[in-house]
């Protein structure tokens, strides 16, 4: 997971918090009820490296997310493979 | 409980809206058809079939369609593969994924380059919509004046629209889709049928443009030209692959999705009628062939549908240009509406300045 660039997002500032129902990072939807201080995840840094680490668990890596899936090289193949027929066929018939 | 709950929904939106990667049980796409139904509502607005109507002139119809067709799929399964399972197996948008090879300074100029594709996008389409209600609004009044008022109210419409459903983040248009999508197809299936009704099928296919007008008289450059544009055109997809993959659940279900609402149904089919359409018609513009071809009453109600269906391309659109700009630190603190209506608003005096010059 190192494509994630932790530093861009908060590169010198400490962990920090902010009092509920202020606008950090992005997501307020109308009609959502107002959280408290104990409940709001505080930062966004604080989110990310939660995220960071939940990406790292043994339950992601085993997740279909991650997995490379058992139909994907055959799906590419097989797409790439039309392709490659529908182009001989018009070579072939129309020129 | 239910404080722990709304902490867990506010998190999952704020994931969803933002640049943090997206967990598996947070992803939204779950099976084949929500997302192949989202990928073709997001490539069949008015530009699907404008770009069926570009095609003609290559020089052979036919020709240009397969050769798009075939370039088209084949140059979507790397696009697919490179900007898509990155963004999907670690839940992350194309720019943050993009970040591994092109460093985190280098990554700068995708990141300019992809905003103002998307943002420059979503104002076409505005754009396409306005004009078409126009072009239906002189069609019906038999008028030739441009109905101005129409035009901006439009416009405005659209923007609206598309404000709302982006601020309640990627679910709504994921539903959304799901309705538009099959309204698409059967769309295309009038359409084929009043075509059929109108032409015998052997002039529908064999109809080309005047040779005067065509790029080349030469079969195998307008294969190749056709081919190019097919395969050029998926590749500039990296963006909006990317862009939904982080919210897509199975590798498995990623490849056929976007090949099927990309390639097939929209590359080909919308655009094939997109195509044949405006040759018999003898002009490019959707929005007028429907007419022309259809009819006052039904070319009204097939117009109405094509401009409302530009709705959820302009809400993917803008939904990927709002997370994206959050690689900007000042833009990432704002909240998703705010950044959203800067998206949408942003652009409009540019707009107003280049038509005052």
């Amino acid at each position: 997971m190192r494509s994630v660039d932790v530093t861009a997002i908060d590169p010198d500032e400490p962990t920090q918090t902010k009092p509920a129902g202020t606008s950090f990072g992005s997501g307020h939807m109308d009609g959502q009820p107002a959280l408290t201080d104990h409940h709001v995840l505080d930062t966004m840094n604080v989110e990310l490296y939660s995220r960071l680490a939940a990406l790292e668990s043994d339950e992601y890596r085993n997740s279909e997310c991650y997995v490379l899936g058992d139909r994907v090289v055959a799906s590419s193949v097989f797409w790439v493979g039309v392709g490659i027929v529908v182009a001989i066929i018009t070579l072939v018939l129309w020129l | 409980m239910s404080n722990q709950s709304d902490v867990h929904l506010k998190v999952t939106t704020r994931a969803l809206t933002a640049r943090l990667p997206v967990l598996a049980n947070e992803r939204i796409y779950t099976n084949y058809s929500s997302l192949m139904w989202t990928f073709l509502a997001f490539n069949a607005a008015t530009w699907a079939y404008l770009i069926g109507g570009e095609l003609p002139f290559i020089g052979n119809t036919k020709i240009g369609l397969a050769g798009f067709f075939a370039g088209a799929v084949i140059g979507l399964v790397p696009v697919t593969l490179a900007s898509g399972m990155p963004s999907l197996r670690y839940g992350v948008d194309t720019i943050e994924a993009a970040k591994a090879p092109f460093g985190t300074r280098g990554i700068v100029l995708p990141l300019v380059a992809s905003v103002a594709t998307l943002v420059g996008w979503s104002c076409v389409v505005i754009a396409l919509t306005a004009q078409g209600a126009a072009n239906a609004s002189q069609a019906i009044e038999n008028s030739k004046g441009a109905p101005g008022l129409l035009l901006i109210a439009v416009g405005v419409a659209s923007v609206l629209a598309t404000w709302l459903v982006v601020v309640r983040g990627p679910w709504l248009f994921e539903r959304l889709a799901n309705y538009i999508s099959p309204g698409h197809l059967v769309l295309a299936g009038v359409m084929i049928a009043i075509l059929l009704v109108k032409f015998p099928l052997h002039t529908i296919l064999n109809t080309n443009v005047p040779a005067n007008q065509a790029l080349t008289p030469d079969r195998q450059k307008a294969f190749v030209l056709a081919f190019e544009f097919g395969f050029a055109g998926s590749l500039s997809w990296w963006p909006g692959i990317g862009g939904l993959s982080r919210l897509v659940k199975r590798q498995n279900q990623l490849v056929g999705p976007a090949v099927v609402g990309f390639g097939i149904l929209s590359g080909f089919i919308l655009c094939g009628i997109g195509s044949f359409a405006a040759v018999m018609a003898s002009t490019y513009d959707p929005t007028v062939w429907m007419e022309t071809l259809g009819g006052h009453a039904i070319g009204t109600i097939l117009i109405a549908f094509l401009l409302i269906a530009n709705i959820p391309s302009i809400v993917i659109l803008v939904y990927m240009a709002g997370v994206q700009i959050q690689q900007v630190r000042v833009l990432a603190r704002l909240p998703w509406r705010v950044a959203v209506a800067i998206i949408l608003i942003l652009p409009w005096p540019l707009r107003s300045t280049r038509r005052g010059c």
